[in-house]
């Protein structure tokens, strides 16, 4: 049995319960992952050890744009303990796919592709070109140096837009534009001559690192009948099917299991390890692990896709926003990844969570031979946050209409058409969100002494989450009683530190009335949890909490049936829920009471199963291929609005974020602290972008290959975060849940560029604000 | 790699001199990072951490000795122990530029003598040792020497200690007056320093004292702008009567401050900003300075 399109099939009583009727669910419980991570004794993908294990490390491109000449690894080979060098040439089928991984189907248009180990052309610095396996750490390290590779380099080019000009030098032979995106709608041209406003902006968002705290790592082995294993940092367990490719062998032969991951934020949905360890497992037939250094994290794992952001806004006097007309151009780097996808998040986010009826928007991306970009949280949807809320706030000045005023305006409500044609089904509590953080901020600060000035910013958002329509998305949870009552869960989502694996044990325990206690979740192995998909999109919870919802209520049901024969009752009448005084679970009703390790008897008696396979299949909808226009392109949105405070020095152009409040509407909390943990995270990885953090790329050369250069925020950069979660009850998830995993990073940058702006009367428009931005601001305002 | 690890500073000399190639190791929070990052392939490492005589401090006469194995955590000691006045209140400039390094695991490791080896322009002790006027205590199977702080940096990350010798301490003089340290960088914490700057006031001897760090090949003295503000206070009488200083002493300091450094354009900030950067530190710590100082005139007066 499987549920289809937002609503399970099973019954909706429980989904759409209030939330005071609800026992687990809602309630901000410890996550049972907790201790472990607190005392540091989580076994990660890194922390496994064989005996006689191998290292593998790569030799990367010293150069962003090279004619490979000449490889040499005798000398390299020639190390005690090396065990082999492999080039481009050993890898059974020396291609990656790059393809929308996970539970998906039908995405062959965006498909691209990149060597494994690069043979005759680099396009980027750390381009991976040979991979060298050792006996010890130490033979590997001396290896490395000693692998010879000469370049001829090749004119390279180190800017999006310039990629795009004619005579830009190729980084592939079909042409640097990589991809294209239109969105036409409405009649922008007229709307713009009637318009009584009209403003323009251009904004620059840079590319960032997802900086987790456990870099790429993994171990890989064969089982003693030949199948591949590698136990790897992912969010993505499907990978095994993209490896069985490489080494051309049946999938059925490769099996990933994703341990706890130490964050993932988009920076391991594409592969990082794993091609590498299956090679070098594959090869040696020995235990391999690799680990890569932060440096090598930070040099050429994909980044956040930099965007050069150029909005025309059109309003009537009374601040209705009549038209925007919109052009982005996306740095993707050296090789395709994800970056059409992004860029499509992008095009579908641009014009914000505001009613717009005339659009025109184009959008590019373009290879250059910078460090690649790909998912990165928020995908595309949060840099155009920094663009169209900077344009709201311009609108409400010209206007002489208070921001947030300006926003409820214009605030999408259920019924109304995103510019891509999507009609939003769901309860939308934009304006709720901007009454919140106004009522929490309560008045703005003062300046804590003289050439200091406060500011106070304001940014609201809207963010899909699911998976595009066409993807044909889907994610499958298996639940089972043990004879003593309690309950194994099986899913394949990895958990990637945002409580994943906690939740569905909330889920299931809500549904069946077991003990959280009594509760084992087993997640994330690609062969012997049912397959859910990728921790990305912010789609967990809307398809594994339905799967392991839809799995527990068949359980349910079919315990309860089985009771209800045995009994001679109607099965409609009878529920099971743990005793009020005892605990006991019981199935009840009717004058019936049948402790659930009973029913479990009655049906191993009638041969009722007492496990069940839950899958849930998302909403569908028709591909789209350049032009924009669909019924639908995502399951549904999340939507929040944020405050920021700021004081700003004049003479040092120094900015302090004194209070960040973030307001989001969830649907419904199934876990509160989880939920304020990922808008707190997010609001700090946000802070980090908004004033510190930026992949410094010199012709091509990375300059922040380190933490010593790569800055995020400190504790003493940011202060608490502020959380107000509300719940409409209205999301396509469990209970009425939204997604909320992506959603609050959108806003930050903006918010706090819009402080900025309020304390200086000029805002900055290029990210990262560094104190230099800002006493540019300071001057340019003073002059005004 | 060897990896020599003397037990008193009479072996450390010994071996210093025996093998000239190897590098000294306090803290290792620059050291470990050069090698970790294979910019550095040393044939031979000198750990110094067992060398007892390397540790402690004390103050004698009008001079305080650190010694070189002495770390930033204990700089910033604000507790007195074994009879001694806690040395963050001895010497409160250095202090407060070690409360600035790192992280506490960082504070807790690297040493003052190591800040100086490496002779980093961005060396958080360096301004306010050349702003109190300290010297570096050499020593070699030679002998002792000291050397004034003016003479101890040389060029980019070098400094005149000799092939044979060893840093063991530094003679830095008691103050006589507010101490004041600043620096910007791109975070609040963890981060080199985009600038840096340091002011002594010796009311006593009628001097002024600057530093600046992270704005040239080497961390510098403002001598031109000591020279003016000195004589501002003399020429005003300010020093005896404490009145509040002209708003334009306050801003041609900053300027005489900023037109010493000679910085470059790099990741952390572009040369003009830490020029702009440093005359705002510049201004600030001497108001603050300042109002150290007739403060603590006022508190005289009370009591």
């Amino acid at each position: 049995m499987t549920a289809q399109g937002g609503l399970p099939a099973a019954s909706a009583g429980i989904r759409m319960s209030k939330a005071d009727e609800l026992r687990v669910v809602h309630q901000p419980l410890a996550r049972h992952d907790q201790a472990e991570k607190i005392a540091g004794t989580t076994r990660y993908a890194g922390d496994l050890a064989f005996a006689s294990m191998l290292h593998a490390r790569l030799v990367r491109s010293q150069v962003p744009s090279a004619r490979i000449v000449r490889r040499d690894a005798s000398a390299a080979q020639a190390v005690p303990g090396v065990v082999c060098v492999l080039f481009g040439e050993d890898v059974p089928h020396n291609l990656i796919w790059v393809d929308v991984p996970g539970q998906t189907v039908e995405v062959a248009a965006l498909k691209a592709s990149m060597e494994v180990l690069a043979t005759s052309r680099v396009r980027f610095h750390g381009e991976p070109v040979a991979l060298v396996v050792a006996e010890s750490e130490e033979a590997l390290a001396q290896a490395c140096d000693l692998v010879e590779i000469d370049y001829e380099e090749l004119p390279g080019v180190y800017d999006a837009v310039q990629a795009l000009a004619d005579g830009a030098p190729a980084v592939h032979e079909e042409g640097n534009l990589l991809g294209e995106w239109r969105i036409d709608r409405g009649d922008p041209d007229a709307a713009f001559a009637a318009a009584s406003v009209v403003v323009a902006g251009s904004y620059q968002t840079q590319a960032v690192d997802h900086a987790y705290l456990e870099p790429e790592a993994g171990v890989g082995w064969l089982d003693d009948d030949g199948v591949l294993n590698l136990r790897v940092a992912t969010q993505v367990v499907e990978h095994y099917r993209d490896v069985a490719r490489i080494l051309g062998v049946p999938e059925s032969r490769v099996r990933v299991i994703a341990p706890y991951v130490g964050g993932g934020f988009g920076g391991k949905e594409d592969m990082t390890v794993e091609p590498y360890l299956a090679l070098a497992v594959w090869r040696t037939r020995r235990a391999v692990r690799m680990e890569w250094t932060r440096q090598e994290s930070l040099l050429a794992r994909p980044k956040r896709h930099g965007m050069r952001l150029e909005y025309r806004t059109a309003a009537a006097a009374d601040g209705t926003v009549l038209a925007q007309d919109i052009d982005i151009v996306a740095d993707s780097g050296a090789y395709a990844y994800l970056s059409a996808l992004v860029l499509l998040y992008s095009s579908v986010h641009a014009c914000g969570p505001y009613r717009v009826d005339n659009v025109r928007l184009r959008a590019r991306c373009a290879y250059t031979n910078n460090p690649p970009t790909s998912a990165f949280r928020g995908f595309g949807g949060m840099q155009v946050v920094f663009g169209y809320e900077a344009q709201m706030d311009a609108l409400a000045a010209r206007l002489g209409i208070h921001p947030a005023e300006i926003r409820k305006r214009n605030a999408i409500a259920r019924g109304d058409r995103l510019p891509v044609g999507q009609v939003i089904e769901t309860e939308v509590l934009l304006t709720r969100t901007i009454d919140a953080v106004l009522e929490r901020g309560g008045d703005k600060p003062g300046p804590s002494g003289p050439r200091k000035v406060t500011g106070r910013g304001l940014a609201s958002n809207i963010q899909s989450y699911g998976r595009l329509v066409w993807l044909n998305d889907s994610a499958a949870a298996w639940t089972g009683f043990q004879l003593d009552g309690s309950l194994t869960v099986r899913c394949g989502v990895p958990d990637i530190g945002g409580g994943q694996a906690s939740s569905l044990a909330q889920i299931a325990a809500e549904v069946l009335g077991v003990d959280m206690d009594q509760i084992a979740v087993h997640f994330g192995d690609s062969s012997l949890t049912p397959l859910a998909g990728t921790t990305t999109a912010t789609r967990q919870l809307l398809m594994s909490g339905n799967a392991v919802y839809e799995a527990s209520l068949l359980l349910r049901d079919a315990v309860i049936g089985a009771v209800a024969t045995e009994t001679g009752h109607d099965a409609d009448g009878l529920t099971m829920a743990p005793d009020p005084v005892t605990g006991q679970v019981l199935v009840t009703g009717d004058g019936v009471s049948v402790p659930l390790t009973d029913a479990l008897v009655i049906c191993r008696r009638r041969n009722v199963p007492i496990e069940a396979l839950g899958t849930y299949f998302g909403p569908k909808g028709t591909s789209v291929v350049r032009d924009l226009a669909a019924d639908r392109v995502f399951p549904d949105f999340t939507f929040g609005t944020h405050l920021c405070d700021v004081e700003v020095d004049l003479d040092t152009g120094q900015v302090e974020v004194l209070r960040y409040i973030a307001a989001h509407d969830v649907g419904r909390a199934i876990n509160p602290r989880s939920v304020a943990g990922q808008i707190s995270g997010a609001v700090v990885q946000g802070i980090g972008m908004a004033l510190l953090e930026e992949v410094a790329v010199d012709n091509g050369v990375n300059l922040t290959a380190g933490f010593f250069q790569y800055l995020i925020p400190t504790a003493t950069d940011v202060p608490d975060v502020e959380t107000v979660v509300l719940e409409s009850g209205e999301g396509m998830g469990p209970f009425g849940a939204r997604g909320i995993g992506e959603p609050p990073i959108g806003p930050p940058p903006a918010a706090v560029a819009s402080a900025i702006g309020d304390a200086l009367g000029v805002r900055p428009t290029i990210l990262p604000i560094t104190p230099e931005r800002v006493l540019a601001c300071a001057r340019q305002g003073s002059a005004q | 790699m060897e990896f020599l690890r003397p037990e008193s500073l009479g072996e450390a000399l010994a071996a210093r001199a025996a093998h000239p190639e190897a590098v000294p190791l306090a803290g290792g929070t620059d050291v470990m990072v050069e090698l970790n990052f294979a910019r550095r392939r040393p044939a031979a490492l000198l750990d110094l951490t067992r060398v007892g005589e390397l540790t402690g401090w004390h103050a004698d006469g009008g001079t305080v000795r650190v010694g070189a194995g002495v770390t930033y955590a204990e700089l910033t000691g604000e507790r007195a122990s074994g009879g001694q006045t806690a040395l963050g209140r001895l010497l409160p400039g250095l202090a407060m530029a070690a409360r600035t390094v790192g992280s506490p695991q960082i504070r807790n490791r690297g040493t003052i003598g190591g800040n100086l080896g490496s002779a980093s322009p961005a060396g958080d002790c360096h301004p306010v040792l050349l702003a109190s006027g300290a010297s570096v205590e050499a020593a070699s199977v030679r002998g002792r020497r000291q050397v004034p702080i003016d003479d101890f940096f040389t060029g980019v990350k070098r400094n005149a200690l000799a092939p044979d010798e060893l840093i063991t301490a530094v003679l830095v003089p008691a103050p006589g007056g507010p101490e004041q340290f600043a620096k910007i960088g791109t975070r609040n914490a963890m981060v080199i320093a985009v600038a840096a700057f340091a002011i002594v006031l010796d009311p006593v001897r009628r001097r002024v004292g600057t530093g600046i760090g992270s704005a040239a090949p080497t961390p510098v003295r403002a001598v031109a702008a000591e020279r003016l503000l000195a004589g501002a206070l003399a020429g005003d009488g300010l020093w005896e009567s404490r009145g509040p200083l002209p708003e334009q002493v306050v801003t041609e300091f900053g300027q005489a401050v900023s037109a010493a450094a000679s910085p470059i354009d790099d990741v952390r900030g572009t040369a003009g900003y830490r020029k702009q950067a440093l005359a705002v530190l510049a201004s600030r710590t001497l108001g603050w300075a300042w109002r150290d100082y007739r403060a603590a005139g006022q508190q005289a007066g009370r009591g």
